[in-house]
């Protein structure tokens, strides 16, 4: 091919690039909505200029709407610099933009063309959008224009819009006095629960809390397939499964958190406890099943608690709220012991108000058959879920105060449980030792609340 | 691939495959010697002739401690509690008799009262310690069965560990807190911290 032919071609491409480019923006997805917006806004001011007596004010109704109806077609944007956030939202939801919509109300009954709700609630003026922008709330993708893009129903896009009532997990960001805060009422929820059924015995948040298990004072950050992998795939929902696909939106942390609670989590991480597929057998996940304690009103309560968990998201000191220091209980002896046992999470383990250890898979439990190498692996693994957590209530006659006082403080390593299978797994959850986490005063009342529950002793020696 | 590269791929397959029994699949034995007490580097049964001279019962609780199936060995080796310090002063179930025998030993034996490592004399110790163990869940331990393990422990920690026998024991017992600080330093020093030696 000439010099000449090939200048030729190349033109002719690149004209034909072009082409397409502006072919691609002129049918870009969001137009559509904008258009309508415009239209749908221009005609809501002819109404009013129709409804309008004042013929002065009805024509410059007419204008404003004349003028609307012309108003160019644009990616709008928030940019809330400090949080770092560049939020596209507004290009469809024009109603929620205030250069277009100043007083960013309508009569608009859908999205993307309905206003905000409670705008005028102090929750909504105490984040002004302009401050704010839209995803440091609502989470999606705030760059994107285009509708799955811009909601976070995209592969690779970890952190979609968080839906119901798993948006307030927001609040929790920022929010020291979530516990009264209007507005966050089941976030707050979630933060009670977390601490009444005694997961700070295994999981610390932001450095408080127990060593057995991960930390999750920045839960809401991490890579959820790395959490989870294809483990999605044995979450349950009412009985179903998610879709079966890696990417779906539905694979989510949101779902994933609430999975291990409204599922049995030794269900949703199986893990390998017969050893087919490593050199050493690994236990199911550690954590106990709470589905008979916990509603599924209450594990979205939770799970909008620890979506706010992060630490990757730069924000500034400015915006945090303080909230009032923890309230002395005002308690003493017995009482403050078994506040105690509940503040420090003992009940993740030893069961609410110390009723009934919880499962410790492979552990020695009540009701396991003989173990026997023959049996099929089903059963053996039904006899290993027998494992149990002691109930404290039949051991701790078994103790003086200063025996008590002396375990609690040195913990129980992970060693001393008996496997019901040899073979099996080791129990992975252990007592940690609590010595210089809890006080001297509180250690004593801790003894003597635990003392006070004893069964009585009918051993007869 | 290199002939050099091809002997490390060998030698990494062959250390491997070499590898020692799987950590999952240690005895219960095993697994206690991963936090030992000085107590697990004793014997674990006592000779014939002292077992002979205890009464029936006293040797009926025994055979259960040792036992494998249901008894005490089938979480921790016997060598436990049968090196164990502890002391439990005659008087059986009552314990207001334990007390004027505790008093009475302080009296006679006034060693057995100076190093903990060596004796722990207690009243009711080995009714809570027997009690404790029996209420760990899955240890099936019947109440006749615990009650026969605990007549033999109290009977005796008396009988080889006081009196006559007490100077021997010292020399057993400090011989086995030796091999402690001999084989691991480290939870010698944890335990002499925790005063659990």
């Amino acid at each position: 091919m000439s010099y000449r032919k090939a200048f030729i071609v190349s033109n002719a491409l690149m004209l034909g690039a072009f082409i397409w480019a502006f072919a691609k923006d002129f049918n870009a997805e969001w137009r559509p909505y904008q258009k309508k917006y415009y239209q749908m806004a221009g005609d809501a001011l002819d109404k009013k200029a129709d409804a309008e007596k004042d013929q002065k004010k009805a024509e410059a109704l007419r204008a404003e709407a004349k003028k609307m109806r012309r108003s160019p077609m644009e990616i709008k944007q928030i940019i809330a610099n400090d949080l770092g956030r560049f939020d596209r939202c507004v290009t469809c939801h024009v109603g929620m933009d205030e250069y277009t919509n100043p007083s960013l109300v309508n009569d608009f009954k859908e999205n993307p063309y309905k206003s905000h709700p409670k705008v005028d609630a102090a929750l909504v003026k105490a984040h002004p959008f302009t401050k704010f922008g839209c995803t440091s709330c609502h989470s999606g993708q705030g760059l994107a224009t285009q509708v799955d893009a811009a909601h976070g129903w995209v592969k690779h896009w970890e952190k979609p819009m968080l839906k119901g009532v798993h948006i307030q997990g927001s609040c929790v960001k920022c929010h020291g006095n979530l516990d009264t805060l209007k507005g966050a009422e089941v976030a707050a929820q979630g933060k009670k629960l977390f601490s009444k059924h005694g997961c700070q015995g295994c999981h610390a948040v932001n450095g408080w809390g127990g060593v057995v298990s991960v930390e999750l004072g920045d839960i809401a950050d991490k890579p959820f397939e790395r959490i989870a992998g294809y483990n999605f795939k044995k979450i349950r929902f009412d009985g179903k499964e998610l879709p079966n696909d890696h990417h779906h939106t539905e694979w989510n942390l949101q779902n994933w958190i609430l999975a291990h609670l409204i599922n049995d989590p030794a269900a949703v991480t199986p893990n390998d406890p017969f050893a087919h597929y490593n050199a050493e057998p690994i236990p199911p996940s550690g954590m106990p099943d709470f589905t008979k304690e916990i509603s599924r009103a209450e594990a979205d309560a939770i799970t909008a608690y620890l979506s706010g968990q992060t630490k990757e998201e730069v924000i500034p000191h400015r915006y945090f709220v303080p909230g009032p220091a923890p309230k002395d209980p005002g308690l003493s002896g017995a009482a403050h012991g078994k506040y105690v046992y509940s503040k420090y999470g003992c009940q993740g383990c030893h069961g609410i108000d110390a009723k009934e250890g919880r499962r410790r898979f492979n552990a020695a439990g009540e009701g396991q058959a003989d173990y026997d190498e023959k049996m099929p692996e089903a059963e053996q693994l039904a006899n290993m879920n027998l494992g149990a957590e002691p109930t404290l209530p039949k051991l701790v006659g078994t103790y003086t105060h200063a025996e008590l006082v002396h375990k609690i403080e040195a913990g129980v390593p992970a060693t001393e449980a008996k496997k019901w299978s040899p073979k099996g797994p080791m129990p992975m959850v252990y007592m940690p030792a609590w010595k210089g986490k809890i006080s001297k005063r509180e250690l004593d009342d801790l003894a003597t609340w635990l003392k006070s529950i004893a069964v009585k002793d009918d051993s007869g020696f | 691939m290199n002939k050099l590269n091809l002997i490390l791929a060998a030698a990494l397959l062959a250390a491997f495959s070499a590898a020692p029994v799987r950590a999952a699949e240690m005895s219960e034995k095993e697994k206690a010697m991963t936090h030992p007490y000085p107590n697990d580097f004793g014997p674990e049964t006592i000779p014939a002739e002292t077992l002979k001279s205890y009464p029936a019962n006293v040797q009926a609780g025994y055979k259960k401690l040792i036992s494998t199936k249901g008894g005490c060995a089938q979480c921790h080796s016997a060598a436990r509690p049968l090196n164990s310090r502890f002391v439990e002063p005659e008087g059986g179930m009552d314990e207001a008799k334990q007390e004027a025998s505790l008093a009475a030993l302080k009296k006679a034996q006034p060693e057995l009262f100076g190093d903990i490592t060596v004796w722990q004399v207690e009243t009711k110790v080995w009714s809570r310690y027997v009690k404790r163990m029996m209420n760990k869940p899955g240890c099936g331990i019947a109440k006749a069965d615990g009650k026969a393990i605990y007549e033999f422990l109290a009977f005796d920690s008396i009988k080889r560990k006081t009196g006559a026998n007490a100077a021997s024991w010292a020399a057993h017992r400090k011989g086995l807190v030796e091999q402690l600080k001999a084989k691991d330093m480290k939870r010698y020093e944890e335990l002499k911290a925790a005063k659990d030696l």
